[in-house]
């Protein structure tokens, strides 16, 4: 009997110091990227993707907020780099090279291994980029408290020779890059106003300039579903305009906005409608920063229900181009996520019934027809080895 | 030999795995267990907090003490009761954009921190912007389409009033924007300034108790924690997220 009670105390005793050791940590670090294998230049040679996940801002109250970079190989294994946390996050690439940014640290990964510290922590991204011309990088966030009682977007750009930190003077609705300049569609909440502005990066300053006010009616509510995309005349975004009170229901057109750079003259074409629609956000789109994509003078936009329209540029013209299978529709999210290259749409899907819950789709937009599917091995690892926090896919991007 | 050896194995997982609530109530610093509970709330501002409340109430320093730890046990025991029936990732695994609702209803969200969950909430300062106060940042502007939570974990609430109180809380808490900074006080927000450092739970309060004097705390005290505000009489559910 007391050998029994013994044993038995014993097993608990282990069983503790295992919890305490090993378990009682908000996250695992076994399946963790070191920190000296992402300095390795040839870090990204076999890598072929990259998905963003992070916590949100208010789960940061303890300081223990986190993101994780979750790089794919070309054999299809995930392996996660974890950093602090930046709800919205994102993931910015040039050649042989991408941008990684968390709460207080941007880290260039790739060619060189460059990190560098923030003067002070940003809780919400916006948009990261690479400006081609200027060689550039630029990590917008929405900062939220402002010096002067407005509303602060802080910007910082630069590249491995460091980083310069300015701010944008507006809440940003929308935002994307035309050639050289940053686009902005900036929102202004008490005069219920949208502007499209430039932001124009120099050395050691930038540029803000005011383009023009977007038609839009107070009697409508308005939200975009979509970053800004330009070709050489017209610049576009994707908005969502609900009609009339929000109540169990909804009722709410998808419309694309085209502003001519030129002439300023503003038009609406309607891509689809919902009316007295009860999954009031199951057509928003997998990741609306990564939506809608311009390629070859047509515009394509995937929503939330799988569904990819087009819309012909030279002639006005909309036609549903394809249609994904087994899309959920009642808007629940399993880290779905959208990236576009040329004639590509590629689009991280989730199957619950498979024993690697997560794999790429491979669809080619002009052909209207999936290609291919692409393995992701340990994903769902990495994400059930998150422990008591909640985190979230922001970002999505092929790298080959 | 071995009665000896059970005894020490005994009285080591006693000590190496019991839980301060395991002491008796007479030994427990309420200082020390609040701080435990909320270790991003200095000591020097909830000492400071319960001074000035002591000096205009008349209640003593202790019992102040004591009612703040209980209730934040309280709060404790409402998110361990949620926890047992909502997983990390909400109770189907998935997550959903908040989406929009009417100018002056919130949203509620579990929110997980490293010592508990403490819950979230913010305003919709219209059908699709929601203004709300995040660590550091403070009161800030997110999309609602953008603001993501777990299913099954979060629900939009409406609050019992006229649409002008609706609409004057929402603008007062818009007005707040980029002035207030976060506060990491929960445990006596009812008591701070409506002007000044604020957490999520304080702002849509405060919105609220400015314009239409209505009091969204489900059980009154020194704080008003996320939770208190979503279970407050005069909330109407709109949908479950």
């Amino acid at each position: 009997m007391k050998k029994i009670i013994f044993f038995l105390l014993l097993i608990i005793l282990i069983s503790g110091l295992v919890y305490k050791l090993y378990l009682d940590k908000n996250f695992s670090a076994s399946l963790s990227i070191e920190n000296e294998a992402i300095k390795q230049t040839n870090f990204l040679t076999d890598k072929k993707a990259v998905l963003y996940f992070s916590t949100t801002a208010d789960q940061d109250m303890d300081g223990k907020g986190v993101s994780l970079a979750v790089f794919i190989k070309d054999s299809g294994e995930a392996d996660a780099f974890k950093m602090k946390g930046l709800e919205l996050g994102s993931v910015a690439t040039s050649q042989n090279e991408v941008l990684l940014v968390d709460k207080n640290k941007i880290r260039l990964v790739g060619d060189t291994y460059k990190e560098f510290g923030m003067d002070k922590s940003q809780y919400t991204g916006e948009r990261t980029g690479y400006l081609e011309k200027e060689k550039l990088y630029f990590t917008v966030f929405n900062t939220g408290v402002g010096a002067k009682g407005g509303y602060d977007s802080n910007i910082l750009y630069g590249n491995k020779r460091g980083f310069h930190k300015e701010n944008i003077p507006h809440y940003i609705a929308a935002s994307g890059i035309d050639q050289s300049e940053i686009v902005v569609l900036t929102q202004d909440n008490l005069k219920e106003e949208f502007h499209i502005r430039k932001v124009k990066l120099s050395k050691n300053d930038i540029t803000t300039q005011d383009i023009l006010k977007i038609n839009h009616s107070k009697e409508t509510n308005f939200s975009t579903m979509s970053a800004i995309l330009s070709d050489e005349t017209f610049y576009y975004f994707v908005g969502q305009k609900t009609l009339g009170e929000v109540t169990e229901t909804i009722d709410t057109d998808i419309v694309l906005y085209r502003i001519d750079k030129n002439t300023h003259a503003q038009d609406e074409f309607t891509l689809s409608s919902y009316r007295d629609e009860k999954n009031i956000t199951a057509h928003y789109p997998f990741n609306i920063k990564n939506s809608a994509h311009l390629y070859n003078d047509v515009l394509y936009y995937a929503n939330g229900l799988g569904e990819v329209f087009e819309f012909e540029t030279k002639t006005g013209k909309v036609n549903k181009t394809l249609t994904m299978k087994n899309v959920r529709k009642d808007g629940v999210r399993h880290n779905e996520e959208l990236f576009y290259k040329d004639d590509n749409l590629y689009v991280l899907r989730h199957d619950e019934k498979l024993k690697e819950k997560y794999y790429i789709e491979h669809y080619s937009l002009t052909e209207g027809k999936k290609i291919e599917n692409i393995k992701i091995n340990g994903l769902n690892e990495i994400l059930q080895s998150i422990k008591g926090k909640s985190i979230y896919s922001y970002d999505f991007k092929m790298l080959k | 030999m071995k009665k000896h050896l059970v005894t020490s194995v005994l009285t080591f997982c006693l000590a190496a795995f019991s839980v301060p609530s395991a002491f008796a109530q007479d030994q427990i610093s309420y200082k020390k267990e609040i701080l435990r509970m909320q270790p991003d709330l200095t000591s020097a501002e909830l000492l400071s907090s319960v001074r000035s409340i002591a000096k205009n109430t008349g209640n003593t320093e202790d019992a102040l003490l004591q009612q703040i730890y209980e209730e934040l046990k309280h709060d404790q025991s409402k998110s361990k009761k949620e926890n047992g029936t909502i997983g990390t990732m909400g109770s189907s695994g998935g997550t959903v954009s908040v989406g929009p609702s009417s100018k002056g209803n919130f949203y509620y969200t579990a929110s997980q921190t490293a010592y508990m969950n403490h819950g979230h909430v913010g305003m919709y300062y219209s059908s699709d912007v929601i203004v709300e106060s995040v660590p550091e940042t403070g009161v800030r502007t997110i999309s609602t389409t953008l603001r993501k939570v777990d299913q099954g974990d979060a629900q939009v609430k409406s609050v019992t009033t006229s649409s002008t109180n609706r609409n004057n809380a929402a603008n007062w808490a818009f007005s707040r924007v980029g002035i207030d900074a976060y506060s990491y006080n929960f445990v006596t927000n009812r008591t701070t300034s409506h002007i000044g450092d604020k957490n999520c739970s304080k702002l849509v309060w405060s919105a609220y108790k400015l314009n239409g004097n209505l009091d969204l705390d489900v059980d009154g005290g020194l704080g008003v924690y996320p939770r208190d505000v979503r279970d407050a009489p005069g909330t109407q559910l709109v949908r479950n997220i």
